[in-house]
């Protein structure tokens, strides 16, 4: 990392989402809307903003993880805090949001998504955390999600028969 | 009492109350023990996200400076696991809290990782029926050290704002010795704390090193009297720890399930219809 990306690391890092003063603060939603704790939460926050650091420094496009991914959609809805204070503030550069076109796209992804991995490697001098930046493979295989109302379904995980 | 040198106040107070010992207060005390080992400290960060905004303070939790070199035992480690996994991470107070609360698996669960430690093994029963059920019961050594620590504690108590005016040596190795455990001085005047002689302290420091006498963690409670920035400092002269850490837990039970959202200035205003994967960005 140079000194320049150092300083901009440092901003990005130190860069608030939460509301303190909020009872139920972005993180908060975060946990709840994907069933994780808190705890992985707040690292899957830090991991989305390593990630837009990644974005930041890099003249090619990069792909997240779905969990991080998930952080990103998140904040997105946050407009002020992800337009105004994230993107102008912090950072000066607007950095948008690319929904896939269809599966088209397929090789393309993976292919970013595995450049991203080692790119994280490069800057950060450390392996991307295994269960926030899972492996390609699981990155695109485990992509089925719908949002059900949990007041009137049950969630039975499927048996299975190979170790995940 | 060398075993109030090497146990915890969470773990003092399992023993001294069982199982009418409150969730809150074995999570505040341990959280304050880390503090004062300085294995996390809290940072105050002032900020300013946008110009139309004041500035705030932001109140964080940090990996402290005896983190790495710290270990953890089991009712500790949910305070810790954040840090191990990414120890430049900074968590909001309120976060921190929440996600210790989180982890600890509620109280009989918690209990139980008190009472896993070593030092407190011989003084649970630890039967069948008892460990089926989660219950508390002390073993007869457990009710003799029980009697003790409450006695002991009682008496240090009574002496101790004495002994930091008159003869601070003593009252230094006294706090020392209970370790964490100065939480439960409920006469304990902390500002006096402040006024401690630093030469004594470093003294003392001398006097332990390479001496086991009060167990390994020691070091750690010498490091807090050794340090200007005490552990009080960071809430402010008017805000008690207390009800900083209390009313950060009861606020998780009155959470609002926010599930709508609003708009200001150009907003939104042709709702969200969500988008199916992400296939990165430009």
């Amino acid at each position: 990392m140079t000194a320049t990306q150092k300083l901009l690391w440092d901003k990005i890092r130190s860069f608030e989402i939460d509301d303190p003063n909020s009872s139920f603060t972005f993180t908060d939603r975060l946990a709840r809307e994907n069933n994780w704790t808190l705890a992985y939460s707040l690292r899957a926050v830090l991991e989305y903003k390593k990630f837009l650091f990644l974005i930041a420094i890099s003249d090619v496009p990069q792909t997240p993880s779905d969990q991080i991914d998930q952080v990103w959609h998140l904040h997105l809805l946050y407009t002020q805090s992800y337009w105004i204070d994230f993107c102008q503030n912090t950072i000066n550069k607007q950095i948008h949001h690319g929904p896939t076109k269809g599966s088209e796209e397929k090789q393309l992804f993976r292919e970013q998504y595995t450049r991203t991995l080692q790119f994280y490697e490069t800057i950060f001098l450390k392996k991307p955390p295994k269960d926030i930046w899972v492996d390609v493979d699981t990155r695109f295989k485990e992509i089925h999600f719908t949002r059900v109302n949990r007041h009137r379904n049950w969630i039975i995980p499927k048996l299975s028969f190979r170790k995940r | 009492m060398k075993l109030l040198s090497k146990i915890t106040p969470a773990e003092t107070i399992l023993i001294q109350q069982g199982s009418t010992a409150q969730l809150k207060n074995l999570l505040k005390f341990t959280f304050m023990d880390l503090l004062l080992k300085k294995v996390i400290k809290i940072v105050d960060v002032e900020k300013q996200p946008h110009p139309r905004d004041g500035v705030r303070v932001y109140t964080y939790v940090e990996a402290g400076k005896n983190f790495e070199k710290y270990t953890a035992k089991a009712h500790e480690s949910i305070f810790l696991s954040s840090f191990a996994n990414e120890a430049s991470i900074q968590i909001l107070f309120k976060h921190f809290v929440k996600a210790a609360y989180e982890a600890s698996g509620g109280k009989k669960s918690y209990r139980e990782s008190i009472k896993s430690s070593n030092e407190l093994r011989p003084y649970f029963n630890e039967s069948f029926f008892i460990s089926l059920f989660r219950f508390i019961k002390l073993t007869d050594d457990g009710k003799k050290v029980e009697r003790a620590i409450t006695s002991y504690l009682q008496e240090v108590n009574l002496k101790i704002n004495d002994l930091l005016e008159n003869d601070q040596q003593k009252a230094l190795e006294l706090l020392i010795a209970i370790g964490g455990n100065i939480f439960l001085l409920q006469n304990l005047n902390f500002d006096l704390l402040k006024k401690l002689d630093k030469e004594l302290i470093k003294q003392q420091k001398a006097l332990h090193t390479g001496n086991d006498s009060h167990g390994d963690s020691w070091i750690f409670y010498t490091d807090f009297y050794d340090d200007d920035y005490l552990f009080d400092h960071n809430f402010g002269e008017n805000d008690s720890f207390d009800s900083f850490f209390y009313d950060t837990m009861d606020s998780f039970d009155s959470e609002f399930d926010a599930s709508s959202c609003s708009s200001w200035d150009s907003g939104c205003n042709s709702g969200c219809s969500s988008c199916g994967g992400c296939g990165g960005c430009n």
